[in-house]
């Protein structure tokens, strides 16, 4: 899996580059809009994860561009404007989603698997952990063949934990996954642990893979 | 007081005065003027004495002199009853059926060797006559002189102030949040036209110091949220260490928490900045039971670990025109609210009528001043929860769509109400 990250803010851009190589992604960056063009002309991306404000320009021109020239490849708007209009803006252009800063970087590759599935028809929809296999479509939770019924909290839960499968996640991180745009307003996530806790006890066996970090935050083991 | 009644009372009152001093004045003139020339021409008839005496020759003559002559009077001389100068005496006139004012003068004379007093007499009853039909000739003149002036001075002013009246019509509507066209009459008056230019530069000034400050508050925070985001994926990224020992993993929680709390900060000043400054559109029309349905399964994700329940009761529905999102952020945070300060197993209410939508929770009293609950960074010293914004902003948004939002204590429950 390609991706191109469109992001002039260069440790940021590092960042994105660490944490998502990690979970075999090939990542290439660009720091301003005549770099990506050259990159998007020269190789496909199943993913690009667009900054809107850059150097020489609006990203939000390039997102014009690409439909132009018919390669809306899965794009990630990431923008330092959190407003309404941008969003609605970008989606209406043809972006596949839009995250703004400061993100949590288990959120974005969350996103990034997302965009992949919807773009692929033939893409996975089925992901299969230890006894349990989790249907993303249908929403549903199977444990050694048994389906185990979950809410909806639950499930956004366990597919946020296996997208970032071997990696810490912060209580914090789940919290405004799960929590939306609520997050705003929310100070105190150990609520989290009691939905942790419950998941864990429906993912029988499987779930002693799921750990709890130093009480800072819960980890699937790979 | 306008200025257009500040100027024409003025003349009345300048007037009155010129009128009620004049009149006196006029009068005391004119009679002096008119006995001046009385008393000249009685001392022409004085004059002629020696003219009229020759022809008396005897007492017989004098007696029909006088009775012919009823403006002399002719009498025995005495020191003491005469007098030099003209003087005035009232007299009852037979004929005019009144008392009268005559002037005289008295001259001694000796006639056929005896010493006499000879008195002219002249009526002055033509004399109050004209003056008193000039005095009326003069106030009506000056009554009209006054009420004309009075007028022209008001309707000159009138126009004159015209322009004036237009600029102040223009600052009352200007609006510095539409920043309305230009002003560009020209005026004929200089001093307005000096006028309008200042107000054209005090306005630009006025515009381009709250467009900075607008640009300023949205540029600082949207800058802000770039460092936010580095040192964020940073620490993500930190976290991911192997070997991390548990101390230096909740040295990470803590720093977590603190970028975490800033950014909320910064989000929620960006959007009270936003309302404060009229960026948002409230065009769109939605269904509130539909946003607290939403709202509520959004949130169980917080009310059922607690084991919470939330009963929602709407009999009528309300449609209502504003931001969607705005307004359901508002009852997101109501609820999250009253979630948060609810002891577990509570049962928390929402009612919703065409006329209000309430949020009860049962609760202890609040331990602070129900009037700072709405004020910015306001919160108990006591409670760690929040950073003092939440509801202010609710409060901000219910205004933004012309509703109350209010808080009370009834019946050991916490009631937020919005009145539509």
């Amino acid at each position: 899996m390609k991706i191109l990250i469109i992001e002039d803010e260069k440790s940021l851009s590092d960042s994105m580059v660490s944490y998502l190589s990690k979970e075999s992604y090939l990542c290439e960056t660009a720091f301003d809009l005549t770099t990506a063009k050259e990159k998007i002309a020269l190789f496909e991306y199943d993913c690009i994860l667009l900054d809107i404000m850059l150097p020489d320009g609006n990203g939000l021109d390039l997102l014009e561009y690409l439909k132009k020239a018919h390669k809306m490849d899965g794009v990630i708007i990431i923008s330092a404007k959190n407003s309404v209009e941008d969003r609605i803006l970008s989606l209406n252009i043809g972006a596949d989603d839009y995250l703004s800063k400061p993100f949590h970087l288990a959120e974005l590759s969350a996103r990034i698997q997302a965009v992949i599935r919807r773009r692929k028809l033939n893409g996975q929809n089925i992901i299969h952990y230890g006894d349990t296999l989790l249907d993303i479509q249908a929403k549903s939770l199977s444990v050694n063949g048994e389906p185990v019924e979950l809410t909806k909290t639950e499930f956004e839960l366990y597919l946020f934990l296996l997208i970032n499968k071997g990696k810490v996640i912060s209580k914090n991180a789940i919290a405004e996954h799960i929590s939306g745009e609520s997050a705003l307003f929310l100070d105190n996530f150990d609520v989290i642990y009691a939905h942790v806790k419950n998941l864990k006890k429906k993912l029988g066996d499987s779930g002693a893979h799921l750990k709890t970090v130093y009480g800072v935050g819960y980890k699937l083991e790979s | 007081m306008k200025l257009l009644n500040y100027s024409a009372q003025k003349y009345l009152i300048f007037s009155i005065i010129l009128v009620a001093l004049s009149i006196p004045i006029f009068y005391l003139v004119l009679n002096k003027l008119f006995i001046h020339s009385v008393d000249e021409s009685l001392q022409q008839q004085a004059v002629l004495i020696p003219e009229y005496t020759k022809h008396i020759a005897s007492e017989k003559d004098l007696i029909l002199w006088k009775n012919l002559d009823w403006d002399v009077a002719i009498s025995p001389f005495s020191a003491e009853s005469i007098i030099d100068k003209p003087y005035t005496i009232e007299e009852y006139s037979k004929i005019n059926k009144e008392y009268e004012q005559y002037r005289i003068l008295q001259k001694k004379v000796v006639l056929l060797n005896k010493e006499y007093v000879i008195a002219f007499k002249s009526s002055l009853i033509e004399n109050d006559d004209l003056i008193k039909a000039v005095l009326g000739l003069l106030i009506t003149l000056l009554i009209l002189l006054t009420a004309g002036s009075i007028y022209i001075n008001y309707y000159i002013s009138k126009k004159l102030w015209a322009p004036f009246r237009s600029i102040l019509d223009y600052l009352k509507i200007y609006d510095l949040d539409k920043g309305d066209k230009e002003w560009n009459e020209k005026l004929r008056i200089s001093e307005f036209n000096e006028l309008t230019d200042s107000v054209k530069g005090l306005i630009h000034r006025a515009e381009k110091t709250y467009m900075a400050q607008k640009e300023f508050t949205e540029n600082a925070s949207h800058e802000l949220q770039t460092p936010l985001a580095v040192i964020k994926s940073k620490l993500e990224l930190f976290l991911q260490e192997r070997d991390l020992s548990e101390q230096q993993s909740l040295l990470i929680e803590d720093m977590n928490q603190a970028i975490s709390g800033l950014e909320k900060l910064n989000i929620n000043l960006l959007l009270l900045a936003k309302m404060d400054n009229g960026q948002f559109q409230l065009n769109e029309i939605f269904n509130v039971s539909e946003i607290v349905e939403q709202s509520v399964t959004e949130l169980s994700f917080l009310a059922d670990p607690e084991e919470i329940t939330v009963n929602f009761k709407h009999h009528e529905d309300y449609e209502l025109a504003g931001n969607r999102q705005l307004y359901s952020q508002m009852i997101k945070n109501l609820l999250i609210n009253a979630i948060r300060y609810s002891d577990k197993a509570s049962v928390i209410d929402i009612v919703l009528n065409n006329q209000e939508l309430i949020f009860s929770n049962p609760g202890l009293p609040i331990p602070f001043d129900e009037a700072k609950l709405f004020r910015r960074f306001s919160k108990p010293s006591s409670a760690k929860k929040g950073n003092g914004l939440g509801l202010s902003i609710s409060k901000k948004i219910a205004e933004l769509h012309h509703q109350k939002l209010s808080y009370s204590y009834l019946n050991d429950a916490h009631h937020f109400r919005i009145d539509f």
